[in-house]
């Protein structure tokens, strides 16, 4: 195993809840970093495409259509990826690769009016930026929201940032249910 | 503002024949290490994915990441030989868009786990003659390598064609390659 499997090994679970707020944080901050949404095919390969994210704690949500595939994908299959990759931020490890942090979720679509309604309202009072296509009636608006099974951070833990920071636990969510 | 209709149209596959023009360009892309990150996706026995930052050592379009049995993705990859490279681009473009883009291309393939000391000795051999880098761990007998070889079913590209239109290559253009 040796020196290259210690420098990655997984922090331990304390180190790992103390940077849980920092992680979230990255995440949301959607000017500074691209997301990446991963779905299934029926045949269950997988395929992954930039997105645009906006988080609400740790539930991700992203708009789409009814028309593009991403949609069927998750009608069909439920379990979904996202990663968060930095844009002109900090570099770390021997790789030199930009802090990064991957999702695996649950995902379900929001189809309802009034609920997309209320979010549009939630994301423009976070944002700026509520229903893109307000007037337009050819637009189905429907909602991916996903929350998250478990959680893997690279870049993070200080003096050796390609420790992997996971996270299998989310609070906010359990006490939600 | 553009309606949704036209900002799909602008997200559409570029015909099959525009998109082998591209192919050459975005096999060179994910072959240069210094100019975009790489992520492996690898399924849990119960078929949840999970993805990492990786080094990969692509040759034609087949992918090479090198690996130890002690580490997850290793035994992904033996209980199931499908997997996934996300490669991202370090440097943003410009778009209309309000958040950053990058370069970004999604590999999709079949998996195989290299085992072989006499296969392992000629694919450090291949890449020594490729980049300079080959066996860093020589001698090392702590260091038990194994090779995750996957070569692509399906690949999408982003930010290689005009706009967001992304270049889709499948099997038969890959074997071209």
């Amino acid at each position: 195993m040796g020196e290259t499997y210690e420098s990655e090994r997984e922090v331990p679970e304390t180190d790992a809840e103390a940077l849980s707020e920092t992680i979230r944080e990255f995440i949301a901050n959607w000017s500074g970093n691209r997301a990446f949404l991963m779905t299934r095919r029926r045949d269950g390969r997988e395929i992954m495409r930039p997105v645009g994210s906006f988080m609400e704690g740790w539930t991700a949500n992203t708009i789409t259509q009814d028309l593009h595939i991403k949609t069927g994908h998750v009608r069909h299959d439920p379990i979904v990826g996202y990663l968060w990759v930095e844009v002109d931020g900090e570099r770390y490890g021997r790789l030199d690769f930009p802090r990064n942090v991957w999702m695996q979720g649950t995902a379900e679509l929001v189809e309802d009016p009034a609920e997309l309604a209320a979010f549009f309202e939630r994301r423009a009072g976070a944002t700026g930026r509520g229903d893109a296509h307000p007037h337009d009636d050819g637009y189905r608006r429907i909602l991916i929201r996903t929350r998250p099974q478990y959680v893997r951070a690279e870049g993070f833990y200080h003096d050796e940032p390609m420790r992997a920071v996971i996270l299998r636990e989310f609070p906010e969510l359990a006490a939600a249910r | 503002m553009a309606n949704v209709t036209e900002l799909y149209e602008r997200e559409r596959e570029v015909p099959s024949e525009a998109g082998a023009e591209h192919a050459e360009a975005v096999q060179r892309f994910i072959a240069d290490a210094s100019a975009r990150c790489a992520y492996l996706v690898t399924f849990r026995r119960d078929g949840r994915p999970v993805s990492r930052p990786v080094a990969a050592f692509v040759d034609g379009w087949r992918i090479h990441t090198v690996t130890q049995a002690v580490h997850v993705k290793t035994q992904h990859v033996r209980h199931h030989p499908t997997a996934g490279y996300l490669f991202v681009g370090l440097v943003p473009y410009t778009t209309t868009s309000p958040a950053p883009h990058l370069q970004n291309v999604w590999v999709e393939g079949h998996a195989q786990l290299v085992e072989d000391r006499a296969e392992l000795d000629a694919f450090y051999a291949r890449r020594e003659q490729v980049t300079g880098r080959g066996d860093p761990h020589a001698g090392d007998e702590a260091w038990q390598p194994k090779l995750i070889s996957v070569t692509p079913r399906y690949v999408r590209a982003e930010g290689f064609a005009d706009g967001l239109h992304p270049v889709v290559l499948r099997k038969a253009e890959l074997q071209q390659g």
